[in-house]
């Protein structure tokens, strides 16, 4: 899959460095294998004009880069919560079979989401009103040092006491 | 995307043997609660909301596993051939983790709950285990307890 990304369109120069803007050039680095679809998405730049490309850099040889060129991606908050939306949809696809769920706390799509700090807990919020709440209370007890779930007795029970936790947070709607 | 094609996606094996889907998706339990006649918790150790059974510890791998099972009176045995009066598991993972395990019904066919998937009828164990990445572990623990009752496995009373 090939991709042109103007980049300076889309995050401007701030925080973004030559070798990680390397990243973005097109044609795709033979290395670099996307394992799941990803939508082509717009960007606007301040121009006006307007350029298609994929988020390419994340995944490299079915696995999440260790480099974390997602330090560039974030100078985009807009890109970051994009790219952070993929990355919890390939977790939850990969997990979806699994009754055990200690190895996925051990995926790189796991951490990568651990970096992204709040906006990471917030979409976890979010992903707790859907049909892989273990994987994602397994991932917020692990990413925090919060109980809010304590006592509670049921994957609904302690989704609904992280979800009251996140509205006191102001992480959650 | 349909419960079977998500099935047939991450255990391509098993989509040429036949299986039969025998309740709805749901994300309430896991397999290792589908062995112990509970669809109302997630059997995992260390997580609030998680059900595991008390005095067990913590971990999470594959012999933790097999000390649960024990605990709910089942031994190692060598295969998982239908035998008279008991009902028998087969573990899967690859050490140390532990992935999956099926419940052997009374007509010697198996029943599995797949992660946050559905309850499945399968005829065989071998097309559930491999090397893939959404695969489980090619190892398999077999154990086994005398029979009692699982009517929701034998009698698919959870129907999609």
């Amino acid at each position: 899959m090939a991709g042109t990304l103007a980049l300076e369109e889309v995050l401007g120069t701030s925080g973004v460095t030559p070798a990680r803007r390397d990243w973005f050039a097109a044609p795709t680095p033979a290395d670099v294998m996307i394992p799941y679809e990803l939508p082509r998405v717009m960007f606007r730049g301040s121009s006006g004009a307007s350029s298609e490309g994929v988020v390419l850099p994340l995944v490299s040889q079915g696995r999440v880069v260790s480099q974390a060129p997602e330090a560039t991606l974030w100078a985009s908050g807009q890109l970051r919560l994009y790219v952070a939306e993929i990355l919890a949809s390939q977790w939850e696809d990969k997990n979806r079979g699994r009754s055990s769920l200690g190895p996925a706390m051990r995926d790189p799509i796991c951490i990568a989401l651990r970096r992204l700090g709040d906006d990471a807990l917030a979409l976890a919020m979010r992903r707790l009103e859907g049909s892989h709440r273990p994987l994602w209370l397994r991932y917020l007890q692990t990413a925090t040092d919060e109980r809010p779930a304590t006592g509670a007795t049921s994957v609904e029970g302690a989704a609904r006491a992280w979800r009251d936790w996140g509205r006191r947070r102001g992480l959650l709607g | 995307m349909s419960a079977r094609r998500l099935i047939d996606e991450r255990l391509p094996k098993l989509s040429g043997r036949g299986y039969e889907i025998t309740s709805p998706r749901t994300d309430a339990y896991n397999c290792v609660a589908w062995v112990a006649r509970d669809v109302h918790s997630w059997w995992e150790p260390g997580v609030d909301g998680f059900y595991w059974p008390p005095g067990l510890g913590d971990g999470d791998g594959l012999d933790d596993y097999i000390r649960l099972f024990e605990s709910l009176e089942f031994e190692r045995c060598a295969d998982g051939q239908l035998e008279a009066g008991f009902e028998k598991i087969a573990i899967y993972g690859e050490p140390p983790e532990f992935d999956h395990v099926a419940f052997q019904r009374t007509d010697g066919t198996w029943s599995s709950k797949l992660g946050t998937l559905n309850d499945i009828k399968h005829d065989q164990l071998e097309p559930l285990a491999g090397t893939g990445v959404l695969e489980y572990g090619p190892s398999i623990v077999y154990m086994r307890r005398s029979r009692r009752p699982h009517p929701l496995a034998e009698t698919g009373l959870i129907r999609p």
